[in-house]
């Protein structure tokens, strides 16, 4: 008895040592996780092609950084020049540019500078150049964060560190917006995590101030990590994912997806 | 060991360099962590006094009360003092959320039972017998109370190394309640839990190894304190 039952624990903690090959580990940014896209995404994954996705949502610098680590298969992240940057150095070896959703940049419902409706980087120099109404960046390196910075730049030639309008709060959309909310100030965030934010807080106090400009565009892209640098990368996972994600079905799955009627993500046909 | 050495490493180049946020980083973390404490100290010593001298059903229930908030999770007391002081919550117009204040406040909820549970043990053990002797020499109240207040010095000092431990340590209060605001209220451990995020590893583990040191300091400082009482 006691034998039998020393070789069924010896089983047990063998059986959690043996790796699941049906596994798909991907680091991704906190957006898609918080609107409730990938749990939308990982049921048809299960269904269509048995693999079991798995991810982590983090900020996009810290996603890439589990790509170099060998943390993960495959990445799904939004920041064009890191994720070139990451290309370069060999971490990854395909990258495909699948969809996108917008940036909008919110404000108090009364928006007291004035700047609803204007061109973002005309807005960013009132914004710039005022003494009393705040600005929340997220100052995490995420993608919301390097899209912001580039803004900056556009507009001002720098970024506002040490105006006092300027608050780097360091942490997710969410937190982000919500202390935008509570402070009466501007923020700029992605779409999705906006429509979670309305549907969630009862009395919500923030607008989109501006919206729809090309630069405001926020394209995903998934990177599936070089085996020669992770040897233990699960490519054969990695690729039939890619190739199911680029199919006319999955797009369409893909675009149906939506919170309060408002679709997420469109599709990049090219 | 390559990552735990070159965050070392860099832990001793941040220090080194007289990078200006790492020190306002780590003066903010004193600041909040010595007011919190301080009050903590003192609402949890009159509570403890209160409480070893109870002795009925309701003295009971109060130590099981307080040993029960020992296990209060951080995140849970920074949401429910977020809850009181945002705009639409009622002291929203205190304006308090996100400033130290507003982190010092959850710290010390953090810290008080804590200092609490701790001080009453230690009270219970001297009180019984030192009392009767006091009160037989005929001493009055506040020679009383400071007589057993010094006897238990040692537990009071445990109860504060202990309750700072926890206070310096926690992400979740200063999270929620500071917002991890750049130059304002970015403390140690949440400057370590953005560098995390930001995948900058070996800084976040610099950082982690800085707030080690500061306890090392304190706990220095602490011990030769004690041996001085002993003497």
């Amino acid at each position: 008895m006691r034998r039998l039952l020393s070789i069924c624990l010896f089983l047990f903690f063998i059986s959690n040592l043996c790796a699941e090959n049906n596994m798909l580990m991907m680091a991704t940014t906190t957006s898609t996780d918080n609107t409730g896209f990938l749990d939308y995404l990982q049921k048809k994954v299960e269904k269509d092609l048995n693999i079991k996705l798995r991810w982590l949502a983090v900020g996009t610098g810290k996603a890439l950084r589990h790509g170099e680590n060998c943390d993960v298969d495959i990445l799904l992240v939004h920041a064009e020049k890191e994720e070139k940057k990451f290309m370069e150095k060999g971490y990854g070896i395909k990258r495909v540019q699948f969809m996108y959703n917008d940036f909008v940049l919110l404000g108090p419902v009364n928006d007291p500078l004035g700047i609803s409706g204007m061109d973002i980087i005309d807005a960013l120099k009132k914004i710039f150049n005022n003494n009393n109404v705040k600005f929340v960046s997220r100052g995490d390196e995420s993608g919301t964060h390097l899209k912001e910075k580039e803004l900056w730049l556009k507009c001002c030639k720098k970024i506002p560190i040490n105006k006092t309008f300027y608050i780097e709060n360091g942490r997710g959309m969410m937190e982000t917006i919500l202390m935008a909310d509570e402070i009466e100030g501007y923020a700029l965030a992605d779409r999705s995590t906006y429509l979670m934010y309305k549907s969630k807080i009862k009395n919500y106090r923030l607008k989109i101030i501006i919206e729809g400009n090309e630069l405001l565009r926020n394209p995903y892209s998934v990177i599936v990590i070089n085996p020669k640098k992770c040897p233990n990368v699960k490519l054969k996972n990695a690729n039939k994912f890619l190739e199911w994600l680029l199919t006319e079905e999955t797009k369409k799955y893909i675009e149906q997806y939506s919170i309060n009627g408002e679709q997420l993500f469109k599709i990049i046909y090219k | 060991m390559h990552y735990i050495l070159e965050s070392f490493y860099s832990a001793l180049v941040l220090i080194g360099k007289f990078d200006l946020e790492i020190y306002e980083i780590i003066f903010t973390t004193l600041h909040i962590t010595f007011y919190s404490l301080s009050y903590a100290l003192f609402f949890g010593i009159i509570t403890a006094f209160f409480l070893s001298g109870a002795t009925g059903r309701t003295g009971r229930l109060l130590k099981i009360i307080f040993n029960t908030l020992l296990s209060l999770p951080t995140v849970t007391i920074g949401l429910l003092v977020y809850i009181f002081l945002m705009q639409q919550g009622p002291f929203g117009y205190l304006h308090l959320l996100f400033t130290k204040k507003a982190i010092i406040i959850g710290q010390t909820i953090l810290a008080y039972p804590i200092i609490t549970s701790l001080v009453t043990s230690t009270l219970e053990n001297y009180d019984k017998r030192l009392k009767e002797f006091l009160l037989t020499l005929g001493v009055n109240k506040l020679v009383l109370m400071r007589t057993i207040l010094w006897e238990a010095r040692y537990g009071i000092l445990i109860s504060a190394i202990t309750a700072y431990g926890r206070v310096i340590s926690e992400v979740g209060t200063s999270m929620i309640l500071g917002g991890n605001i750049k130059g304002y209220t970015r403390t140690l451990t949440t400057a370590i839990s953005l560098e995390t995020s930001k995948g900058s590893f070996e800084n976040a583990l610099a950082l982690g190894f800085i707030l080690l040191t500061i306890s090392l300091v304190i706990n220095i400082g602490l011990h030769f304190m004690r041996r001085q009482w002993s003497q």
